[in-house]
């Protein structure tokens, strides 16, 4: 059975820590440990049999000082809105370290989407927004897709708002279809932002990467990508992949390509010919330039993380990496890209395609990519100095520069 | 109806047009002498009826008129004189439709009492009755019925004849199949010059099924009739496969099934080679080619389909073999094809599997024979390839209702593209649209991610060129084949989001494209049309079916059909509360069916991870064999299994390969799926194998140890003195792979005890003594 944890106690312990290394007032170190605005809604939403059912919802919108809130909105049966704040918190540090001008917030509904006919979805995601509506829009909070909502809701959702309200407002949600009005470039946007982050940071601690090597741990869409992308902008050689199923395993180099349609065709990679079978755990171990666990929560424990000899960690995953094994990769000189700096290419694209919404003008992918790059090179730039000048390890380091700028908006209102 | 005491009328009543009539009548009378007396029969007593005359009436109007023309009202002439009453009487009533029809009643109640007799004598000939019924079928069906009530016993005695004459299929088929539906299936039947037969279980499973869906009289569902087909269906009965068997004087394999396990295991390789090298007799092997030649080039399947076979409760799943053939090119090829597959068909007869299970089932002693149900194969032609659009299997009880909204009682799909082989076997890492019919476009995966991952990969197709079924990744037949209803079968994943192409002749990238069916679910009436069908034939039936089917070109054929045992089927199980947590050797949260199995005194535990550490193929195979081995030492104990995730596949990367033979004596079948082993335990409700568990009453229950809210005791597994050395001495444990643990010798005395809970998708495995309330 697993211990009972609060995710909401553990955000406020990270900003308990890194208050105390920003030396924060204790005004500003307490308005940043809890959410600004929480809303919690009820929602009577009709269902196919005629009957009518009550679903549960919040939105929590944790700090505006930068910006309108941002964030995901899940649908989960066991959402609590303890973890809906701390995600919120997370939202906030995410949009914070990469320097958009954005919040953080998140949403929840308490339902089981597998049990949901399609026109019980669209139901429940327009009484979502009829009951938000007031809070929401461009300039207060935007949401987005996350577990188990999809751009179809988000299409609802936006045309339930633009009823609501009687005018085009595209920009109200991100995550949007194509057609109307979602960004180019958002398919590849967080495996994109982590092989920019990968390649500052190899050059920044002078690692080659030309020739050099890549495992990588899950392969669903950011794998797939970090596999791709890793071969085409890094000149990684692919050595190693994942996934729920096994892993396969060749030294001399697996083409991403053809194991990226080997996975689309068989479901899975074990059997990919020219490759012998690797677990995970022997995955974690390969002597490679860069790993990027990209599936996993705690797969890099204190039991396991002395065996990895990768030079770099890039977390596409959230949360792969457990505080004890951190310590661990610190002591062997490993460089951890902290996943909220890692894995921001997605909000980055999210935030890209509310400007264009905004603009009504919509850029080609080139550009979309040129942005994201200056985006994360940027971030990853102002991480790496904070750790240089506090002597820290990247990921305090990007909580520093997060919640300080959180913390200075915050002063410059004069909120604190 | 009152007696009519006047006359009804007087001559000066009939007219000259009334005479003409009542002659056009007797004219078309003559055409049938013998029976002159019977037709008059039937329109006196109709015209009694429906009130317009009675006989006594008809009689003093003879009399009466005998007396007026002054003749003497003797008993020949009085009837002359009636039966031209008669005459004119039904001639002035009924139209010249209604006359032929009743002319026709007279005729179907003669052919009947014919057929009667020939029913009811002994030594009738199977061609005489043959004969009789074609003769009376050959009379208009008319819109005017011998009653239902009367032709029971000659429907009876048909059906037991030449479909089955098990008592629980006649009891129900008596009511659907009509004289003249078996003069049709007749027509369809093939008979061996030498030796009778009949058609066998499955061919007789499916021509009641569609005779229920779509009954020859009364009331028809227009649904049905506009969607509901069943493919064209030859019968060979079993006569052709005893006459062979005697023909090459191989009688002493009837008495294999009474040998030893380990003697019928070992000499089936030789009754395989016995029979390939077996010929059919000469005039057999002609009718064989004169059938090939009439039904030309066009895919077959050669369906098993013995006399004990999808017999109610006892479905032989799987252990029969029905064999595809290609069927094209010229006739000598197709011939041998054809006889090939007729051999290995009868073949499966004496196979050890399907002794092993009739033993099971207390059925060895029955005369097993197979006959063989021949079916054009439902699908069309692509280039090379030849598959339906869909197949699989459907229940009218669905028991994988994962969760609380999911209507058991609505039934369930387990649906493929291609050939529904891959709907009834389990076919490692890959998976077919299970549809909850109550609910068809509910799934328990939600995102594109997990939906792809529990999708269809791959697909059976007949590749006509190499003459064989061959499994192909759907991803290359997408590409491939230009189908045109894909906009049914796929869902496309564009920027991380999967849906259904929104118009009919949208452009698909199947790059992109998963099988999902969702428009298939959402746009045609498949779902409702098999929700109706399954609940019509569970009502006819009387207990829970399996149909398999197949949906081609907008239509959904039914190909096969058959009764379940009802008594497997348990409900409201409570499971135990606040049970010790020492006591708990494990928790699970997807349970298929509710059971409780108590007081299991041993525990026989595969340990995956070393399972997963096997490296050669032949290491993996030698598991399978162990477990045999175990599961027949065991035979009189109650022991659980417990192994990798899945049992009976056929990828030894993800599981154990074994037969229903080889576990049958189990009463849990555990499928432990750790996740760093990458193991996924499939809902495989449905398959032959899963059949087979229902079946024996052994319940399939899946642990995965990682799930946080999930106990696991490998400790337990691993730590607990293994006794399969003192059981068998000297057996390869494979170095402590397989354990077999005495339960009682490690818990103070207490025993296993297991309840699973379908409808919570809860289960629970404690220790606990024998009687001890949990």
């Amino acid at each position: 059975m697993s211990e009972q944890f609060n995710p909401f106690a553990i955000a406020q312990l990270q900003i308990d820590q890194a208050a105390l290394k920003l030396g924060l007032d204790p005004a500003t170190h307490e308005l940043l440990r809890w959410p600004m605005r929480e809303i919690k809604v009820v929602l009577p939403v009709r269902m196919d049999d005629g009957s009518t059912r009550i679903f549960h919802a919040f939105r929590i919108q944790y700090n505006t000082a930068r910006g309108p809130a941002k964030g995901g909105i899940r649908w989960h049966p066991q959402e609590t809105i303890d973890t809906v704040r701390a995600l919120a918190a997370w939202m906030t540090w995410k949009t914070s370290v990469v320097d958009i001008p954005l919040g953080g917030g998140k949403g929840g509904v308490i339902c089981n989407p597998k049990e949901l006919s399609e026109g019980e979805k669209e139901r429940l995601a327009r009484a979502y927004i009829r009951a938000l509506a007031q809070s929401l829009g461009v300039t207060r909070d935007v949401p987005a897709p996350d577990v188990y909502t999809t751009p179809q809701i988000m299409a609802w959702m936006m045309d339930e708002y633009e009823t609501i309200l009687g005018e085009n407002h595209p920009g109200v949600i991100t995550g949007k279809p194509l057609v109307l009005g979602g960004s180019k470039g958002r398919n590849d946007a967080t495996a994109r932002g982590g092989i920019y982050v990968t390649r500052e940071a190899a050059a920044t601690y002078g690692i080659s990467l030309s020739g050099g090597t890549m495992a990588v741990q899950g392969f669903g869409n950011a794998g797939q990508y970090a596999a791709l992308l890793g071969e085409q902008i890094l000149g990684l050689k692919l050595v190693a992949a994942s996934d729920s199923r096994g892993g396969v395993y060749n030294p001399n180099g697996i083409s991403a390509a053809a194991l990226v349609e080997y996975k689309q065709k068989s479901g899975a990679l074990k059997g990919f010919p020219d490759a012998t079978p690797i677990s995970n755990e022997e995955l974690l171990g390969l002597d490679v330039t860069v790993l990027f666990p990209a599936a996993l929560e705690n797969l890099i424990r204190e039991d396991n993380a002395a065996n990895l000899k990768c030079k770099i960690c890039c977390e596409l995953a959230n949360g792969p990496t457990t505080p004890e094994a951190d310590r661990i990769l610190e002591g062997k000189g490993i460089v951890v890209l902290p996943d909220f700096l890692a894995n921001a290419g997605g909000v980055t694209v999210s935030y890209f395609e509310q400007v264009q919404n905004a603009y009504n003008l919509y850029w080609e992918l080139q550009e979309v990519h040129w942005r994201l790059d200056k985006k994360m090179t940027g971030a990853f730039r102002e991480v790496y100095e904070m750790s240089q000048s506090r002597g820290t390890h990247l990921r305090e380091a990007a909580y520093l520069v997060a919640i300080a700028r959180v913390a200075e908006a915050c002063k410059l209102r004069g909120w604190v | 109806m009152d007696q009519i005491a006047k006359p009804y009328f007087s001559i000066t009543d009939v007219c000259a047009r009334d005479l003409i009539l009542a002659y056009r009548l007797y004219h078309e009378m003559l055409r049938y002498p013998n029976i002159l007396g019977e037709i008059r029969e039937i329109f006196l007593a109709t015209l009694c009826d429906k009130g317009i005359v009675c006989a006594e009436s008809i009689r003093q109007d003879g009399l009466d008129q005998l007396k007026a023309i002054g003749e003497p009202a003797d008993e020949e002439s009085l009837k002359g004189l009636m039966d031209a009453l008669i005459d004119i009487y039904f001639a002035k009533h009924f139209n010249w439709e209604e006359i032929g029809a009743y002319i026709n009643l007279a005729r179907k109640r003669d052919a009947f009492n014919l057929l009667n007799r020939i029913l009811s004598a002994e030594e009738a000939s199977w061609q005489e009755v043959r004969d009789a019924l074609r003769d009376f079928c050959a009379i208009p069906q008319g819109s005017i019925y011998i009653p239902p009530g009367e032709s029971m016993g000659a429907r009876v005695s048909l059906i037991s004849r030449f479909i089955s004459d098990q008592l629980p299929f006649v009891g129900v088929a008596k009511h659907y199949i009509s004289l003249r539906d078996m003069n049709e299936l007749m027509e369809k039947i093939l008979w061996d010059p030498r030796r009778r037969g009949r058609i066998g279980g499955k061919a007789a499973g499916m021509f009641l099924a569609y005779k229920i869906i779509l009954p020859r009289f009364g009331p028809r569902d227009p649904d049905f009739e506009e969607y509901v087909r069943i493919p064209e269906s030859h019968y060979f009965t079993s006569g052709f496969l005893t006459d062979f068997l005697d023909s090459n004087n191989l009688f002493a394999f009837h008495s294999q099934k009474y040998k030893s396990r380990e003697v019928i295991e070992e000499e089936f390789g030789k009754i395989e080679q016995i029979i390939e090298k077996a010929v059919f007799p000469p005039d057999v092997v002609s009718q064989f080619r004169e059938f090939l030649e009439k039904i030309g080039e066009h895919p077959l399947i050669i369906r098993s389909s013995s006399l004990l076979e999808d017999n109610f409760g006892h479905t032989f799943s799987g252990k029969y073999d029905s064999v595809f053939i290609a069927n094209q090119g010229e006739t000598e090829l197709r011939l041998s094809e054809f006889i090939q597959a007729l051999k290995q068909v009868l073949t499966s007869v004496f196979s050890p599997k399907a002794i092993l299970y009739r033993r099971d089932h207390n059925l060895l002693d029955f005369d097993e024979r197979m006959s063989v149900l021949v079916q054009k194969v439902v699908g069309r032609q692509f280039g090379k390839y030849f598959f339906p659009f869909a197949a699989g299997v459907a229940f009218s009880r669905n028991i994988y209702s994962w969760t609380p909204r999911i209507d058991k009682n609505a039934g369930m799909l387990r649906m493929v593209s291609g050939l529904g082989t891959r709907a009834v076997e389990r076919i490692g890492a890959d998976y077919p649209r299970m549809v909850a019919l109550s609910h068809p476009m509910l799934r328990p995966e939600v995102g594109a991610e997990d939906i792809k991952k529990y999708s269809q990969k791959y697909v059976d197709v007949l590749d006509l060129g190499k003459r064989s079924l061959v499994t192909i990744p759907a991803a290359d037949l997408l590409k491939e084949v230009d189908h045109p209803d894909l906009f049914y079968a796929v869902s496309v994943e564009k920027e991380g989001h999967l849906s259904a192409p929104l118009f009919r002749h949208q452009q698909i990238d199947t790059s992109s494209a998963c099988i999902t069916f969702d428009n298939l679910l959402s746009k045609t009436p498949i779902a409702g049309l098999m929700r109706k069908i399954l609940g019509k034939l569970e009502e006819a039936y009387g207990r829970p079916v399996e149909v398999e089917f197949a949906w081609e070109d907008g239509k959904l054929y039914v190909l096969q059909c058959r009764a379940l045992a009802a008594s497997k089927l348990v409900e409201g199980i409570a499971l135990p509360k606040d049970v010790p947590p020492d006591r708990v050797l494990f928790t699970c949260s997807l349970c298929l069916i509710s059971g409780v199995v108590r007081d299991i005194e041993y525990v026989v535990y595969i340990d995956p991870k070393a399972y997963k550490r096997l490296s050669t193929v032949e290491e993996r195979l030698s598991v399978g064999r162990i477990v045999r081995k175990i599961n027949r030492l065991l035979e009189d104990k109650i022991y659980a299994l417990f192994g990798p995730a899945r049992w009976g596949t056929n990828d030894l990367q993800l599981g154990v390969k074994v037969g229903y033979e080889d576990i049958n004596r189990a009463r849990i079948l555990a499928e432990v799926a750790f996740e760093a082993l990458g193991s996924t335990p499939e809902p495989s409700f449905g398959t032959h194998f899963f059949n087979d568990l229902i079946e024996a009453d052994i319940i399939p229950a899946a642990i995965y140890p990682d799930d946080p809210e999930s106990i696991f005791r490998e400790d337990f597994m691993l730590g607990c003195p293994s006794v399969l050395s003192s059981l068998a001495p000297g057996l390869d444990d494979l170095g402590g792979l397989a354990r077999v643990i005495h339960v009682p010798s490690c818990q103070h005395g207490r025993m296993l005890q297991v309840c699973l809970s379908g409808e919570e998708q809860k289960g629970i495995g404690f220790f606990a003594a024998k009687g001890e309330p949990a």
